[in-house]
């Protein structure tokens, strides 16, 4: 997504605006939300003195009610695009998903992976299940081959990009998933 | 409303309750693989799995004598009634006009709600600090249910439910813990941070968004997937004995340092609570904080946990309602509730 102010760069940083109790949220590319933010402070120190520690208290606080759950993935995907994926099962669309923060159906796991699985380890630390199985679940847990290997796919890349933190998780979790199989 | 037996006693649970950690409870999140998550499925579907669900919880050897209650055909103090008693949460006595359900078993240790966020919330509730048992019970009662339900599971995120913070497991453990003197020392926003930190969840006594009272707390793992069940459930157990050492160690600094204003505090609450003619829920549920307090550091002699423990419930709204087999408006209630507590705390200090 290109920056909402400029509309040259790369938005990169959510900014959230809070007048009178509304609150906006503006993706912006670095420069722009420095400049912005710098013009809000401004103004609200005239208006009150001692205002910058709340304020960088909101800021610091804020982004991350946005970023926590939905933007690891939007820095990858244009947001139209994925707001338009649709389940094929329960036609639950990922706006709608973002709207309630709920799931349609069993198969929207599968729909909405590539956006799921970043938000899940946000959530949790994790995205592979360690606990309990149903008895109607073979015990020996099948996992696809293809889904080891698009891990590793993932890991390589991942390795690319030298985002290393991504790259330990993927590894930790391949290694569970192969080691289940084997069982 | 249709309660009124029920409501003048209260749940085993809460009779046996302890001083610090009043209850421990573990819900297991469920759903149906055949069927769209609860918000988004079609009515008819909804009651199709009000239907399933009922049918295979009559096989179940611990729902025997359950009671299987469709919540459309309760009136809204009937349904604030079973949230009051924590049979229910907030979101399932509110959701109007939805088919769904709660069946409840033997001595109301055992609740399941069916067509909550989830299609089944498998809920175990026991008394003090144990979690385990709690988890135990729940994984038999989910372990006889999905002979005959199919559960919607994936080989790589475990069960998978409506809100991805509950994938996994689908499972929550929580305590209720009463922490006044955490709360006096003005100490409990430390603790609290600490919890979360610890990836644990701090919450009013009525769950989700509903407002710490009476200084009771409830602390809940946040974490449902790549830990297994024993994992979470230990670690909750764990942050719960160390929240309750800290009250402990609160408890006796205020004893020893600021022993007159503890006492004042204590005698004070006990003093408006047996001369009061109205009174309102708040206000109850901070005074009876401040004798529970005290009767743990021997400071309210004359009264006992267990009077203590059904003065905290059977002063709710809904249940001064249910008692009076109708509707009263607040201010109606605020003097029933008086008249309630009188006639407790008199037959005690008479004796």
């Amino acid at each position: 997504m290109l920056c909402e102010r400029c509309g040259k760069e790369e938005a990169t940083v959510p900014v959230i605006k809070i007048v009178g109790g509304e609150f906006t949220v503006m993706h912006l590319c670095d420069e722009c939300a420095e400049e912005v933010t710098g013009e809000i402070k401004k103004e609200m120190e005239s208006l009150f003195p001692s205002f910058p520690d709340l304020f960088s208290k909101i800021f610091s606080d804020f982004p991350s009610f946005h970023t926590e759950f939905f933007a690891p993935f939007e820095e990858k995907i244009k947001p139209p695009e994925v707001e338009e994926i649709k389940c094929p099962r329960c036609g639950l669309s990922y706006s709608d998903f973002r709207k309630t923060f709920q799931l349609g159906c069993s198969q929207c796991y599968e729909t909405f992976k590539e956006q799921l699985e970043p938000m899940l380890r946000r959530i949790h630390g994790s995205i592979i299940h360690k606990g309990k199985v149903p008895s109607k679940v073979p015990v020996k847990v099948k996992i696809p081959k293809d889904e080891i290997e698009e891990m590793k796919k993932k890991l390589q890349e991942a390795v690319k990009r030298e985002e290393y933190e991504e790259a330990a998780h993927l590894r930790d979790e391949i290694r569970v998933l192969e080691k289940r199989k084997k069982k | 409303m249709r309660f009124k037996e029920m409501a003048s006693k209260i749940s085993q649970w809460l009779e046996e309750s302890k001083e610090i950690v009043i209850s421990s409870r573990v819900r297991l999140a469920r759903n149906l693989a055949d069927f769209s998550f609860t918000h988004w499925a079609k009515k008819e579907d909804l009651a199709k799995i009000v239907e399933r669900v009922s049918k295979e919880a009559k096989t179940s050897s611990y729902l025997k004598n359950a009671l299987i209650i469709n919540l459309k055909e309760l009136d809204d103090i009937d349904r604030q009634f079973l949230m009051e008693r924590h049979l229910i949460s907030r979101e399932h006595a509110q959701g109007k006009g939805k088919e769904r359900a709660v069946i409840i078993g033997d001595k109301e240790i055992i609740s399941i709600m069916v067509n909550e966020e989830d299609h089944l919330r498998i809920q175990v509730t026991e008394s003090g600090l144990n979690l385990i048992e709690a988890w135990r019970l729940a994984t038999k009662i989910d372990n006889e249910l999905e002979k005959g339900l199919n559960y919607a599971f994936s080989e790589k995120y475990g069960y998978l439910t409506a809100c991805p913070t509950n994938t996994g497991t689908g499972l929550r453990a929580s305590v209720m813990i009463h922490l006044p003197a955490l709360v006096m020392s003005r100490q409990i926003n430390k603790v609290l941070d600490a919890v979360s930190r610890a990836n644990m969840a701090v919450r009013g006594i009525y769950g989700e968004g509903t407002q710490a009272q009476g200084d009771l707390f409830q602390v809940s793992n946040e974490i449902s997937l790549g830990e297994s069940e024993e994992e979470i459930v230990g670690h909750v157990e764990k942050a719960a004995r160390e929240i309750m050492e800290y009250e402990k160690g609160a408890r006796k600094r205020l004893l020893t340092q600021l022993e007159e204003r503890v006492r004042d505090s204590v005698s004070r609450a006990y003093g408006t609570l047996c001369s009061t003619y109205t009174i309102s829920s708040a206000e109850t549920l901070t005074l009876l904080s401040k004798l529970r307090l005290g009767t743990s550091i021997g400071l309210a002699k004359d009264i006992d946990i267990p009077t203590l423990n059904e003065l905290l419930i059977l002063t709710r709204p809904a249940h001064l309602q249910e008692i009076a087999g109708k509707k009263l408006s607040a201010p109606e209630r605020d003097v029933k509730r008086a008249a309630f507590i009188r006639s407790k705390l008199g037959i005690k200090s008479s004796e």
